[in-house]
């Protein structure tokens, strides 16, 4: 009989990642939570708890801002998908000699601080910048475009840093797709579209799904990207709560705020996977 | 049909192209604009390299590369052990349904338990990384440091 230190040896190899976990994940969730719900009254003691913060939530401002940030984060991970496949798709079925160039290629300008990234687009963006500059010299615009310091501006960079988190995860399920598998379709008939919408795409949906959560909750609670090339004109979610927590010491109204948003991300988020295996149920039983 | 395919042979590299190009374009400039005399960031006023000679000149430089140094290297070293760890945990697959069944008081199929436990390091991330160094800086000034253990952990 093995003693309990062989037989549980695993559990306890993983008992430091558990504490750090509870340590710096758990609690600081939890006292997030309490903060949102704690009471700023003259009189309450530690225990006393209200809604009052939710309640001073509901507005149709921050309504606006939750709907901005969902509808970012979405375009953001929409535009990546499309971007993004055909590079994942390039690069795991097209190349082979250059597959790890191109992938080494792909992660090297992260290489560099994401804030160096975001200003680096100013050159691009900006009044007397690259585009406007070569738009100018090729006689199709006049009068400089306003491309900085606008919406256009965050989605723009949003996209620039994201795309890697779309590109490798949809690479790295369409590397292990069978070739013989789109041969096959070929050889039965199937024109390079049906192959590609009835073979490729189901076989990386895996892919398509990991990168979609990967784009698109990081992009919901963005705040640095708003920041530097929104021009502060309109606030986002990652925004209003570093206004809130950093600008005007209001950390009890930017806690509830969190946990709102957070709620309405998770719920979104159930409601659309939901509805897309319904969809596919469906399908799967109409074959 | 063969035109198509021909059309299409030519398309597609010249799209990856384009991507890659995206990534680039804005470093490049960047790095080329580093040379440039002027403070603007937009006008070319000739080539100068003074920007990195006040740059290897300046002692908060240093500073910054220490501690971030430091940071990273930290990071690396607990996460790699973090992540071993729990590998090995996730590894054992009595263990795996064991941990779910702790988290979720639910029974299912057994491959949804890893998906499950996949979903519970997913929600984590969406609240901003840096209100749980907010919270802990209440404590013990632990400070942004925890948070970037943290984000290298999730």
């Amino acid at each position: 009989m093995r003693s309990i230190w062989q037989r549980e040896i695993a559990f306890f190899l993983a008992v430091p990642a558990l504490v750090w976990q509870v340590l710096f994940l758990c609690i600081p969730i939890a006292l997030v939570l309490y903060t949102s719900l704690h009471s700023v009254t003259e009189s309450a003691s530690w225990y006393t708890l209200t809604l009052a913060h939710y309640q001073a939530l509901f507005t149709v401002n921050h309504a606006l801002i939750i709907m901005r940030s969902l509808i970012f984060s979405t375009l953001t991970a929409l535009l990546c998908l499309t971007i993004g496949y055909p590079v994942a798709y390039f690069i795991a079925l097209r190349v082979k000699k250059w597959r790890l160039i191109l992938l080494f290629l792909l992660t090297l300008p992260f290489w560099t601080n994401f804030l160096t990234q975001a200003y680096a687009w100013f050159f691009v963006l900006e009044r007397h910048g690259l585009i406007n500059t070569v738009l100018k010299m090729m006689r199709i615009i006049h009068e400089p475009l306003l491309l900085a310091h606008n919406n256009f501006a965050v989605l723009c960079v949003m996209v620039y840093c994201y795309l890697p988190f779309m590109i490798l995860p949809i690479y790295s399920v369409l590397q292990k797709v069978d070739v013989h598998l789109l041969e096959a379709s070929q050889d039965l008939g199937a024109t390079k579209w049906q192959t590609f919408t009835r073979v490729t795409l189901p076989l990386s949906r895996i892919g398509i799904q990991t990168g979609l959560l990967l784009v698109c909750i990081p992009a919901f609670g963005e705040f640095v990207i708003p920041m530097i090339m929104g021009g502060s004109r309109d606030f986002y979610v990652g925004s209003l709560i570093s206004h809130y927590m950093l600008s005007s010491g209001n950390e009890h109204l930017g806690a509830a705020f969190t946990c709102l948003s957070a709620c309405v991300l998770f719920v979104v988020i159930r409601l659309v996977s939901w509805y897309i295996s319904s969809v596919r149920n469906a399908a799967v039983r109409g074959k | 049909m063969q035109t198509q395919r021909v059309w299409k042979e030519w398309q597609f590299p010249a799209f990856v192209t384009a991507v890659y190009l995206f990534l680039y374009v804005p470093v490049v400039i960047l790095m080329i604009f580093s040379f440039n005399r002027g403070d603007s960031p937009t006008y070319w006023l000739g080539f100068t390299t003074d920007w990195y000679a006040e740059l290897f000149s300046s002692s908060e430089v240093y500073d910054a590369l220490t501690n971030s140094i430091i940071v990273a290297a930290t990071s690396v070293v607990l996460s790699i052990f973090f992540e071993c760890v729990l590998c090995f945990l996730w590894a054992n697959e009595w263990l795996r349904i064991l941990v779910a069944l702790i988290l979720f008081r639910v029974g299912g199929s057994r491959d949804c338990y890893s998906r499950r436990i996949a979903g519970y390091f997913l929600c984590f991330i969406t609240s901003p990384w840096y209100y749980y160094a907010y919270s802990w800086a209440y404590i013990d000034g632990f400070g942004l440091c925890g948070a970037y253990y943290l984000r290298t952990l999730q």
